[in-house]
């Protein structure tokens, strides 16, 4: 159903003046009226009559008549709150699950992996800003309902379907519906999440996922709310929730030169994870490159990521990898008991798997992870 | 009365030297802390000319002239020039941008802060030294105080260009001006104290140069920790950029003009492209190839293959830095294996019949005129014509994530096909980054064959087993990465086959560019710079004010303004494009900016003198107007410098001609510090308007063929004949 405020059609309408007058096209206003469709959120509550306080995130926003979230995928309209990205779907790949990157998950599979607009963060470095900080109206999606999803991802055959690329849990309603409806397909649900979510909506929702991979942004909230608008507490939460749940986590942090490649603060983040999620959780340092507003920054020295593993490691963290650097030797699995090569990748491709059973084949350690589908 | 002559000689010449100095040091100054493109240059003119416009209009009473008030005038502006350069270089302290680029409003505010106060001295005191000397009955006192001030505008550019650039520091350099004003009137009314006056100037000159270096280098080096990783090494201004070396653990970075370009050591960024070079040649042993980039780690691996390699870069500066660190870093390669050509990439295929194996080219981002050079259709062209039969065409450009928004997918667009369209045999990779790859073959390439035949050959073939012992753990699965079947499919499907070709006359991947990247900034201003129709509607207003604020002053005043509006707005586009046809053609213009801003001048000097004459030979010079837009049309498309110089020249001269015409053939009665004022804001209102048109109104929607629109704007201004 399409509710539209008339902020949205005059906005629409400027733009597509505008585009009209030097492309030829209307496409603002096409999508302002076509592709949006509006499905009533969960986790909110009325202030009064007109206003509503979303309750998805620790953002908590409250909003009037016609406002959106911070996240730009909810909005209230007369009273009610409404996901405007429910099955919106924006970006659609077929993705190896190392890029996610999920080491110890399904290794070797793919992931029809999908995205919407929006996100409940603004972070400076984000890979996906055209997403993430994009209305809906401002994307060209297609409308795929949660049925169609799993069947799309069971004709693709892959056998995993990854939430990914902006903020997944805006679209909140969409992945619980899906989860629902993969479950009894036997395709699994992993989302790639910032982990800013509130206890409430995070302890329904990770039971029916099969795994989660959590941005550890930094040990640092003044990283989290210089650089990504938000806060560092409800994500350590999250962290520890995923693992009470017992669903497959792991864990990535960019490192990205000066802002949060301090050794101390990897020390803290490493013995967080240790006393907190287990020394076994995979921990990966990923290279930042250039992008989105920290253009001006160099890439992670290769010698920093080497680094902050070696510190992580130091702290009794037992899977430390190093991502973003293709053919680097620390992006292979090996042994935590006898040390020996067991997965070896390439990018971010499986190139070997030696695993037996999920056993390590030289002396038979159970390695951590979720090994066949 | 001798003495008063010889002062507003002086006065006028300095105020015109200083003004031409402050603005070559102003832009070169502030393109280093800001972004760098077109926008800023433009966004800088239009301040500066605002600033004069302003001036200008304020200064219309009609009270006698005090030369004590012209002496504070020409002193205050070498001072206000000083404080803003101090002001420049503390604003990264204060406001920090770490990793990022300031965006378009904070550019916008910097440059107010740091020109409009200087810039409303120089509009004030041009109608205040012409109604001073008119005072002392000179003769023509409008063309007089024109023709000095121009002259002394071209003096000030030849002096920078071919002086001060390699002596002085900008502090410096503002210190011995704000010297020389104090100084000046001294000379002038105090000729006892002469010895004294020249000795005291020699000395703290001397101690000026000496102290200011110190003084740059604190501000210079607070400013670069605040706002990238790293400590600072060096820096230096070399004829191309202000050049930074800096020192982050055990690499070091090199930037351009405050702008990151090179990392040392790293070994892997270029993986992915050694990845396309070897699955497009599989036996580089003996193969001749050109490279041309930001990596030093191609041309070492290459070289250390038996390839015959050669490395083309610009600015030799940078490149002895580059090497000396590379030295240290790669003990192991062999750098007197590789030729280094001292030229831009284009710039080298243009001079040379030379055919290679391979051209690989890593270029940077099109975020000006600059850059799009490598990549419009005329510079694959070229790349094809220099490519031996076989030869292989190579080129990494900035892709799309997961999705690309309207303006990405028209710089995509715009670029691929113009990549096409001279290699239709060719391979195309999808992501973030995305290898262009041409074959010069017109047998067609099957992509499965080639993906296969690299993965299953490579590391058993000669080449693949050197590379195999050179980079660790080298494995060409990792193509794969560029070539996700989902990522390739939304690429063909999305990009649009229709949108225009990506050239020199059209750049159009440049402005996409630009507008994606002011999207990224948040920036409010920047949402509607992007909107040519804002920007036009602006101007109209812009133009409609003025000219009804002039009625107040008479018709005459209104008239006359519209006139001067137009002929300033034609030659300050006409610069514009003057200067980005000259960056299309011969690359960097940072060295030769202040010689095109002389040649301005003299333009602007000499199309005064001709208004000595008894006649206004209005039609003529209309003419010569529209013979020197036209030259620059032919420069466009015969890519010959020498029509571009008598381009500038004649449009200044014609320009240039037209105020002083104006001020002198005057039909009403009215003070001529009035007139003055109205016709100096009003050029420099249109030239405003014209230094903002340029970029964001004609050249994104005409492209070069925005000449077209100012011929028909200078035939426009033969309406205006009765009035002369």
């Amino acid at each position: 159903m399409s509710r539209l405020t008339r902020k949205d059609i005059v906005q629409a309408g400027i733009a597509s003046l505008q585009t009209a007058l030097f492309t030829g096209t209307i496409a603002p206003l096409y999508y302002c009226f076509a592709a949006i469709s509006y499905h009533e959120a969960m986790h909110w509550k009325k202030v009064d009559t007109k206003t509503v306080q979303c309750m998805l995130c620790p953002n908590q926003c409250m909003l009037s008549n016609g406002d959106k979230g911070l996240c730009k995928a909810r909005q209230c309209i007369n009273g009610t709150l409404y996901s405007l990205v429910y099955g919106n779907i924006a970006a659609c790949h077929i993705d190896p699950i190392e890029k996610k990157p999920l080491y110890h998950f399904m290794p070797g599979n793919e992931a029809l992996s999908v995205a919407t607009a929006g996100c409940n963060f603004s972070c400076k470095f984000c890979q996906n800003w055209q997403l993430s900080q994009s209305h809906p109206h401002e994307l060209d999606s297609k409308s795929i309902t949660p049925v169609q999803l799993v069947n799309n991802a069971l004709n693709k055959k892959t056998p995993i379907i990854a939430f990914t690329y902006n903020e997944p849990t805006i679209q909140y309603e969409y992945i619980y519906d899906t989860a629902v409806q993969a479950k009894k397909k036997h395709v699994a649900c992993v989302i790639i999440s910032n982990g800013y979510c509130n206890k409430n909506a995070s302890d329904l929702l990770y039971p029916m996922l099969d795994a989660i991979k959590i941005d550890f942004k930094a040990y640092s909230q003044k990283f989290y709310s210089e650089i990504c608008g938000g806060n560092l507490q409800p994500v350590l939460n999250n962290i520890v929730l995923a693992k009470k749940k017992k669903v497959w986590i792991e864990l990535v942090n960019l490192l990205i030169p000066t802002l949060n490649d301090n050794p101390n603060d990897i020390t803290a983040m490493a013995k967080f994870i240790k006393s907190h999620v287990g020394d076994t959780t995979p921990l990966h340092f990923t290279r930042f490159y250039p992008i989105y507003q920290l253009k001006n920054i160099p890439p992670t020295p290769v010698s920093t990521l080497e680094r902050c593993k070696e510190i992580a490691v130091s702290e009794g963290l037992k899977y430390v990898y190093i991502g973003n650097v293709p053919g680097h030797p620390a992006n292979n699995t090996y042994c935590h008991t006898c040390g020996k090569l067991v997965i070896e990748r390439s990018g971010f491709y499986t190139t070997s798997n030696k695993l037996k059973s999920g056993h390590c084949p030289h002396c038979n350690t159970r390695i951590p992870g979720i090994w066949t589908s | 009365m001798k003495k008063k002559v010889l002062f507003v000689i002086l006065a006028a010449f300095f105020i015109g030297f200083s003004s031409s100095i402050a603005q070559a040091i102003m832009i070169r100054e502030l393109l280093t802390i800001f972004r760098g493109n077109e926008l800023s240059v433009g966004i800088i003119m239009a301040i500066w000319l605002g600033g004069i416009f302003t001036g200008a209009v304020f200064s219309k009473t009609k009270q006698i002239v005090h030369p004590k008030f012209i002496i504070a005038m020409i002193i205050v502006h070498p001072f206000l020039f000083l404080v803003s350069l101090i002001v420049l270089y503390s604003i990264p302290i204060v406001y920090s941008s770490y990793g990022a680029f300031y965006q378009l409003d904070a550019e916008i505010m910097i440059a107010l802060l740091c020109l409009f106060p200087q810039c409303f001295v120089i509009g004030y005191v041009f109608p205040v030294l012409i109604q001073y000397a008119d005072e002392l009955l000179v003769k023509h006192p409008g063309s007089i105080v024109f023709l000095l001030e121009s002259s002394g505008a071209f003096a000030g550019g030849i002096a920078f260009t071919f002086f001060i650039l390699f002596v002085l520091n900008p502090i410096g350099t503002a210190i011995v001006l704000l010297l020389c004003a104090t100084t000046l009137p001294l000379l002038i009314y105090n000729q006892k104290k002469h010895c004294v006056t020249i000795a005291l100037v020699f000395i703290i000159l001397l101690f000026s140069i000496t102290q200011t270096n110190k003084v740059e280098q604190t501000l210079i080096q607070k400013s670069f920790a605040i706002n990238h990783p790293g400590s600072l090494l060096l820096y230096k201004r070399t004829p191309y950029q202000m050049m930074y070396v800096a020192k982050n653990y055990d690499t070091y970075s090199l930037y351009g003009n405050n702008i990151f370009y090179t990392q040392l050591p790293d070994d892997y960024e270029v993986r992915p492209l050694l990845h396309a070079l070897f699955a497009s040649i599989h036996d580089i042993l003996g193969k001749n190839i050109l490279i041309a980039g930001d990596t030093l780690y191609l041309p070492y691996v290459a070289t250390k293959l038996q390839a015959v390699v050669d490395y083309c870069t610009v600015d030799r500066s940078l490149w002895n830095t580059f090497h000396t660190l590379g030295k240290q870093l790669y003990p192991d390669f062999d750098f007197n294996k590789f030729n280094v050509i001292f030229s831009d990439t284009r710039g080298l295929l243009s001079k040379t019949s030379r055919r290679w194996d391979g051209i690989v080219i890593i270029p940077p981002p099109p975020d000006s005129i600059l850059h799009n050079r490598l990549y419009t259709l005329e510079f694959f062209q070229s790349c094809k014509m220099h490519l031996n039969q076989d030869g292989v065409f190579i080129m990494q450009i900035e892709g799309f994530a997961n999705i690309m928004n309207p303006s990405l997918r028209r710089y995509i667009s715009s670029v691929l096909n113009s990549f096409t369209k001279m290699f239709p045999t060719s391979i195309v990779s999808a992501g973030e980054t995305i290898y262009l790859i041409g074959f010069n073959t017109g047998n067609t390439i099957d992509f499965n064959n080639y993906r296969q035949n690299y993965l299953t050959n490579f590391l058993k073939s000669d080449t693949g087993k050197s590379v195999a012992a050179i980079i660790p753990h080298f494995n060409p699965k990792e193509l794969d990465m560029f070539f996700q079947p989902t990522h390739l499919a939304y690429l063909n499907t999305t990009i649009k086959h229709s949108a225009m070709v990506n050239t020199d006359i059209m750049p159009q991947a440049y402005f996409e560019y630009l507008a994606n990247t002011l999207k990224q900034t948040d920036s409010y201003i920047g949402t509607f710079m992007i909107q040519p129709a804002v920007i036009a509607i602006i101007m109209i207003c812009i133009a409609v004010a003025a000219t009804a604020y002039f009625l107040r002053r008479g018709k005459e005043h209104a008239v006359k303004g519209l006139v001067i509006f137009i002929a300033g707005f034609i030659s300050m586009s006409a610069m514009v494009i003057a200067l980005m046809g000259y960056q299309n053609v011969y690359g960097i213009l940072y060295y030769r900016i202040a010689f095109c801003n002389a040649l301005f001048m003299l333009g602007l000097a000499s199309g005064c003198t001709t208004t000595f004459t008894a006649k206004p030979l209005y039609a003529l010079r209309i003419m010569t107007l529209i013979g020197s837009l036209t030259m620059l049309a032919l420069f466009i498309i015969m890519k010959h410098v020498l029509l571009l110089y008598c381009s500038i020249f004649f449009i200044a001269a014609i320009t240039g001609s037209l105020l002083p015409l104006l001020l002198k053939n005057t039909q009403e009665t009215y003070t001529t510090r009035l007139l003055a004022s109205t016709l100096d804001a009003s050029d420099h209102l249109g030239a405003m308007c014209g230094a903002l048109a340029a970029p964001f109104i004609l050249l994104p929607i005409f492209g070069m063929y925005s000449i077209g629109i100012l011929l028909l704007l200078s035939i426009s201004l033969f309406v205006f004949k009765k009035w002369i």
